[in-house]
């Protein structure tokens, strides 16, 4: 198992109120599986994302990856899972805008120290077929070509987990299916673990096993 | 939708970036309205001051005696009930029966003067009066100095006579009253010590008072008066004109805070440009989809126009009320410079001014950026990237010309002239451009430093060399701030050391004049035996300049007319006599810049004229060239020389010199008396002045030593005003870096965002952020000292004609003091950004 959950549960307070997003949730996930999250809008799906990648903490209940459980990780582990051991990739994209398409694929491999970092992230660009956009700025690249980038720094520096939150949410249907396309290539080259959260059912058919969520909770 | 409700509406959509750019301009507008509101408050004082200060409506002074026969013939012309009163000033030497003595300012008065206003006597308060008596009063000071008490003696002149009183205030005090304090006494006792005929100059008064006249009728006067008394050596002045003589230090003193104020304008005019940039920038969307809707380009641009200019209104409104609280801080400053307490007000003209000058700052600061709301296409809502589509092309770049134009004309109104204000607009140009061209490269050789590959080093880089703008109005803000702030104690240092340097053995010590011919021999002899040389002696002739190339000077019409400051002057130094000298050889320090010094002794048998040597900067002044025939007036007797050599004089010399030097064997034998200057050394000072002033009790001498000291005093308070105007600079310079890291927390939620989300430690992120700020602000402090060291360079080096001299402890702790504020500003505006979770960029 490299990434399980024990009654994961996730509300938010809203003044007064509490909003329970997520209630209870039992979900495994094996090592180089491919599992695709439905449901639709107001779920949950977004949120059960973020508290698997480490970004908020749980109101209740637990994470563990590789049997170590997050909630018992220091600020620095966390913040190291973050950097080894995930890669995310997001809707919107979001690259920072200063950086060329090089520097924010590269931004991974810096992060963990590697020497080569710039190397490496060449290369893997020119895996996305990016190598001609290298040195450009995220607004000199259409939708298609920021997600490659994104794509490669999800990538970059072999994380065991992927996570995508509707990667292709801005994209056209055509420049959607050649990114999906690409994604599940690598995943399949780089037998990673690959959660994708989606609306679109053929594409979560994709996956070797799919989650969908209802109101806070598995069906 | 009523337009006022559209406003509103839009307002309070975006307050963030409305209070950003109300305070940025308010800020830079304070320092502008607080000096105008100081200048008001100084022409308001004087206006209601300035009968008592002349004590009378109008004067007609001389330095020789008025002749009856002129008199007759301006009184003649006078309504039956004016009147008219002698007063007589000069300078003398007095000492008490203690041998101490100091030089004091005689004011001989006579008649009913003064006919506004009254000297206030210690014992016998407004009632005193000294006519008819043979007593005199004085300031409190010259008992003080002297050890006197009163009731004790004072030897002036010949005479001793009785100091009946102290003045307590005297309505006419002037800053040079405060060199040398004044006695009073009436005119025939001054006729009785004898004085009159051994000074060199004594300021020959009549003063008059002509009941209810208006200030037009009394400029009339003025200009009958000035027809009937054709003379060039006589003055006539309303006490209008005297008050603002008196005012003339604290008016220069206004005028150069007044540049201070600019410059803090200018940093906060760069700020409010920055912020309607970003500001247009990140509204993009919400005008494609007013554009979309249908509103045209030019409803949109007038409709923001209007805003604003509301908006530069509320930032004068704010300026105004902080003015008040800076205003009497200024006025406590600046009555250093002015011997009457300064009153505080401000007056509606001045605030409807501010609001206008708010307005229109805001409309033309924006405008240039406002204007491209015209390339903006709504089809952008259909793509996916958005940049606002700025086209610096010719035009565009043209309509910054309105805020120029602007800022240029109030440096030349705040300068009153053109060539200071001229100086100024395109010394801060020039350093903005500096900054901008190579802050910005400094920053790329910064950023070559790999070595340290720390990651925060290198993101801190990579993010301001990738924000250009930003960058660069950051390095502008602070650098502009910085070389204000440390401009000053350079300049400063430079003069005090030119004082205080090894040179100062040179200085000398007293510097005698009125010594009377026949009195040189005994001087010196008498000197001699104090084993004290004489530095430098030097005839002095008294002379009037009559016609430059036969073509006469005019007498200086009287004007209401605004003039500049260089106007000013040279209308009245035309009108005024000159000292003469003549010999035949330069000093040290002086240096002769065209044409040759005199060719031996002048040749009475020769065709040739008499050689003539003038200072350049005098006869630039003049409007006197090589060459240039002058034709002298001294004691009755025409004389003529010709210009054949332009000198120039190192000041700090504080030799004797003259501006208008003639060649030895001309003026020999016309009356003279002769300056002296002597070193002593520092114990026996005061014996030597003493003994002079005993044996040589018409003999004036000026401890040139104090007036170093009392120099050094003005310039170090004119040093603490201007330091405040600076720190409001730096203050406006901090507001722009702090609108700069707000306006970017936008994009720094979404950098920070993800990199948390890639797995950054906080450590490193924090790091970087601070690096950003720590690099900006040292980059731009270095530039700002090193620009304040290259100015004073040029201060030293083409002004003061001195070897520059620096000073590093302000540098030192301007650049500590900024750095821990640039730090508190970037932590106080991330502090909130790191609080929030990383799970927020995916909800974005
Ligand atoms: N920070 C927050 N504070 C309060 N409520 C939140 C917060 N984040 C999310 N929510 C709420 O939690 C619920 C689930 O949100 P989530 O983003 O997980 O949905 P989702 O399944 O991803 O939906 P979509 O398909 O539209 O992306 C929503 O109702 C949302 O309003
Ligand atoms: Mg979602």
């Amino acid at each position: 198992m490299i990434l399980q959950t024990t009654n994961l549960s996730m509300s938010y307070q809203q003044g007064e109120n509490s909003l329970q997003v997520l209630n209870d949730i039992q979900i495994q996930f094996s090592e180089g599986e491919t599992v695709s999250i439905t449901g639709t809008s107001g779920s949950g799906k977004t949120t059960l994302l973020s508290l698997l990648a480490g970004l908020e903490s749980p109101t209740s209940g637990d994470i563990k990856f590789q049997d170590k459980s997050l909630a018992s990780m220091s600020l620095e582990e966390i913040t190291k899972y973050r950097a080894k051991d995930i890669g995310i990739i997001f809707q919107q994209f979001h690259l920072l805008p200063h950086l060329t398409a090089l520097e924010n694929a590269a931004l991974p491999l810096e992060i963990n120290g590697d020497p080569n970092a710039e190397e490496k992230a060449k290369e893997f660009l020119t895996h996305v077929k990016l190598d001609h956009r290298m040195h450009h700025f995220p607004n000199q690249l259409s939708g298609g070509e920021c997600q490659r980038v994104a794509i490669a720094r999800a990538f970059v520096h072999s994380p065991k987990l992927i996570f995508a939150d509707e990667p292709t949410g801005n994209l056209d249907q055509g420049t959607s299916n050649s990114i999906m396309e690409l994604l599940f290539n690598l995943i399949d080259q780089y037998k990673m673990t690959f959660i994708l959260i989606t609306h679109d059912l053929e594409l979560a058919a994709r996956c070797e096993r799919t989650i969908h969520l209802k109101a806070g909770k598995v069906q | 939708m009523s337009l006022f409700s559209f406003l509103k509406k839009d307002i309070i959509g975006k307050l963030s970036f409305v209070r950003l750019f109300i305070l940025n301009l308010a800020l830079g507008l304070t320092s502008l309205i607080a000096i105008e509101g100081l200048g008001g408050s100084i022409r308001n004082t004087i206006s209601q001051r300035s009968k008592a200060i002349l004590g009378a409506d109008l004067t007609v002074s001389a330095r020789r005696p008025i002749s009856e026969s002129e008199l007759q013939k301006v009184v003649e012309t006078l309504p039956e009930n004016a009147k008219y009163a002698h007063v007589k000033e000069l300078y003398s030497m007095v000492r008490g029966e203690k041998p101490n003595s100091r030089m004091v300012q005689i004011k001989a008065i006579s008649g009913d003067f003064p006919f506004y206003g009254t000297i206030k006597t210690e014992k016998n308060g407004e009632a005193a009066t000294i006519k008819n008596k043979q007593i005199i009063w004085a300031y409190p000071e010259i008992l003080f100095q002297l050890g006197l008490e009163v009731n004790n003696k004072l030897k002036v002149g010949d005479m001793w006579l009785d100091i009946a009183d102290v003045v307590n205030d005297d309505p006419s005090a002037a800053i040079s009253t405060q060199m040398a304090p004044r006695i009073f006494m009436s005119i025939d006792t001054l006729k009785k010590t004898g004085l009159i005929k051994q000074r060199s100059i004594v300021r020959h008064k009549i003063h008059f008072h002509i009941p209810n006249t208006t200030e037009d009728e009394l400029e009339t006067i003025k200009d009958q008066f000035n027809i009937l008394l054709p003379d060039p050596d006589i003055r006539i002045s309303t006490h209008k004109d005297s008050g603002e003589q008196t005012a003339r230090l604290a008016n220069y003193f206004n005028d150069f805070l007044g540049l201070t104020a600019l410059s803090a304008l200018f940093l906060s005019i760069i700020g409010a440009c920055y912020l309607i940039r970003s500001f247009l920038a990140s509204k993009i969307h919400d005008l494609a989809i007013f554009l979309s809707l249908g509103l045209s380009h030019t409803k949109i641009l007038r409709f923001y126009l209007i805003e604003v200019a509301l908006l530069g209104v509320v930032s004068a409104l704010i300026a105004t009320i902080l003015s008040w609280v800076l205003i009497p801080l200024l006025i406590n400053l600046t009555n250093e410079f002015s011997p009457f307490p300064l009153e505080f007000s401000i007056t509606y003209g001045t605030i409807a001014l501010a609001l206008a000058a708010g307005a229109l700052t805001s409309v033309f600061l924006c405008y240039p950026f406002l204007s491209q709301i015209k390339f903006l296409n709504p089809n952008i809502l259909l793509k996916e990237k958005s940049e606002f589509p700025f086209q610096w092309k010719l035009k565009q770049v043209l309509s910054f010309i309105p805020i120029l134009v602007m800022f240029f004309i109030l440096c030349l109104i705040q300068a009153k002239s053109l060539k200071t204000g001229g100086l100024f607009f395109g010394l801060l140009f020039l350093s903005s451009v500096l900054l901008i061209f190579f802050g910005f490269p400094t920053l790329k050789i910064f950023s070559q430093f790999k070595s340290s590959s720390a990651l925060s080093w290198k993101w801190a880089v990579r993010f301001l060399l990738r924000h250009k703008i930003s960058t660069t109005t950051s390095l502008m803000a602070i650098g502009l701030g910085v070389l204000l702030i440390n401009f000053i104690p350079q300049v400063k240092t430079t003069l005090t050391t030119e004082f205080e340097s090894p040179n100062k053995s040179k200085v000398p010590s007293f510097f005698l004049f009125d010594i009377q011919s026949d009195q040189m021999q005994p001087l010196e002899s008498f000197l001699e035996k104090k084993d004290i040389p004489i530095n430098i002696a030097a005839p002095m002739i008294r002379a009037k300049l009559i016609s430059v190339n036969d073509i006469a000077f005019e007498k200086g019409k009287s004007s209401n007319e605004a003039m500049t400051r260089e106007e000013e002057r040279e209308r009245r130094m035309r009108n005024r006599g000159f000292n003469l000298s003549f010999r035949g050889e330069l000093l040290n320090g002086e240096e002769i810049l065209k044409g040759r010094f005199f060719k031996g002794t002048w040749d009475e048998a020769s065709s040739k004229l008499p050689e003539i040597s003038i200072v350049e900067s005098f006869a630039k002044r003049l409007d006197i060239k090589m060459n240039d025939k002058l034709k002298f007036l001294i004691q009755g007797l025409e004389i003529e020389g010709v210009v054949t050599s332009f000198r120039k004089v190192k000041w700090n010399t504080f030799n004797p010199n003259f501006f208008i030097l003639f060649q030895p064997g001309v003026l020999e034998f016309a009356p003279k008396t002769h300056l002296a200057t002597i070193k002593v050394n520092k114990q026996s000072r005061n014996m030597v002045q003493n003994e002079i002033v005993n044996t040589f009790p018409n003999v004036s001498i000026i401890d040139v030593t104090r007036l170093i000291e009392k120099i050094a005093y003005y310039i170090d308070q004119m040093g603490d005003a201007l330091r405040w105007m600076a720190a409001l600079c730096i203050l406006c310079g901090l507001f722009v870096i702090f609108s700069i890291s707000y306006f970017q927390s936008n994009k720094n939620i979404n950098q920070i965002g993800l990199y948390k989300a890639l797995g950054a430690n906080n450590q490193t992120i924090r790091s970087s952020f601070s690096l950003q700020t720590l690099l900006v602000t040292i980059i731009a402090s270095l530039f700002g000292i090193l620009l304040s060291f290259l100015l004073n360079f040029c201060f030293a080096y083409f002004i003061f004609d001195s070897i520059p001299q620096f000073e590093w402890e302000t540098p030192l702790v301007t650049l500590v003091i900024l750095i821990i504020l640039t730090q508190a500003i970037s932590f106080f505006t991330l502090r909130k950004l790191f609080k929030i979770s990383p799970r927020t960029l995916i909800n974005s």
